[in-house]
């Protein structure tokens, strides 16, 4: 039971923090985008 | 200028909803209507998240290897940016199966790690994969599509090894054929089809940084 609860839990939290990873870096860009373009 | 077309954003959204919404059903379905298998109890269940990431990695680096293949052949910069994008997005997945891998291996096999044809040949590809990350953000602006182009086609190599692992070298514990009843197949479907889904929306979001880079590229230029 246990095993399986931690690697689920652990899928998340790698997800989560490889999707908050590509906002940020989507995030930049953007505002590169927009300074480049100004 | 290159820019993101409102579809694309349209399409991402949707994508991100149906995947979200796909995952939890699946882990809804893994938490209350997949069989407990007798020999192994609950930590099987891992299976449904291993083995559809594993399933998911080897079609990521798959489409890595495409769009290598037609940067080479066209010099178009959007078929670097799949093949990059697809390969960050399959590394993630690559590190799911090897995070999930030996928490079922020590359930299931008493052990957290051993060097087994099939864990050992993915964790060489994931290390492989992960150079190809490394040497593309190491190398010239000026190369670095064609060096990431070559790496991508190059590694294609793991491919083989990896899958034919189990029937090529002795000593191995991943299963050859694997019997399930018709619950698990169903559930397992569903898993895979969520995973899927999953990848499409994160490699739509992905690629969108490589277009964004590019238009500031275009700009600087």
């Amino acid at each position: 039971m246990t095993y399986a609860v931690v690697a689920y839990v652990f899928a998340a939290i790698i997800w989560i923090v490889y999707l908050f990873s590509l906002a940020n870096r989507e995030r930049s860009a953007r505002a590169r985008r927009h300074m480049d373009s100004a | 200028m290159k820019t993101i077309p409102k579809w694309w954003a349209a399409t991402g959204a949707a994508l991100w909803t149906a995947s979200l919404a796909l995952v939890a059903v699946s882990v809804w379905l893994v938490v209350t209507r997949a069989p407990v298998e007798q020999q192994m109890g609950v930590a099987q269940k891992i299976f449904y998240v291993h083995v559809p990431s594993a399933i998911v990695t080897v079609i990521a680096f798959g489409l890595t290897f495409a769009a290598s293949i037609a940067y080479l052949s066209t010099r178009n910069w959007a078929w670097d940016a799949v093949a990059v994008s697809s390969c960050e997005v399959g590394m993630v997945f690559a590190t799911v199966v090897l995070v999930s891998g030996p928490l079922w291996a020590r359930s299931s096999w008493n052990t957290w790690w051993t060097w087994e044809p099939r864990l050992t040949s993915f964790l060489v590809m994931w290390i492989l994969y992960g150079g190809y990350h490394i040497v593309r953000h190491s190398v010239a602006a000026g190369s670095r599509r064609t060096v990431s182009a070559v790496l991508g086609t190059v590694l294609v190599v793991t491919y083989p090894i990896t899958l034919m692992s189990v029937y090529w070298w002795r000593g191995s514990l991943h299963p050859k054929n694997v019997t399930m009843t018709a619950d698990m197949r169903s559930i397992l479907l569903v898993s895979m089809a969520a995973w899927m889904l999953f990848y499409l929306a994160a490699l739509q979001q992905r690629l969108r940084i490589e277009v964004l880079r590019e238009a500031s590229m275009e700009v600087a230029g």
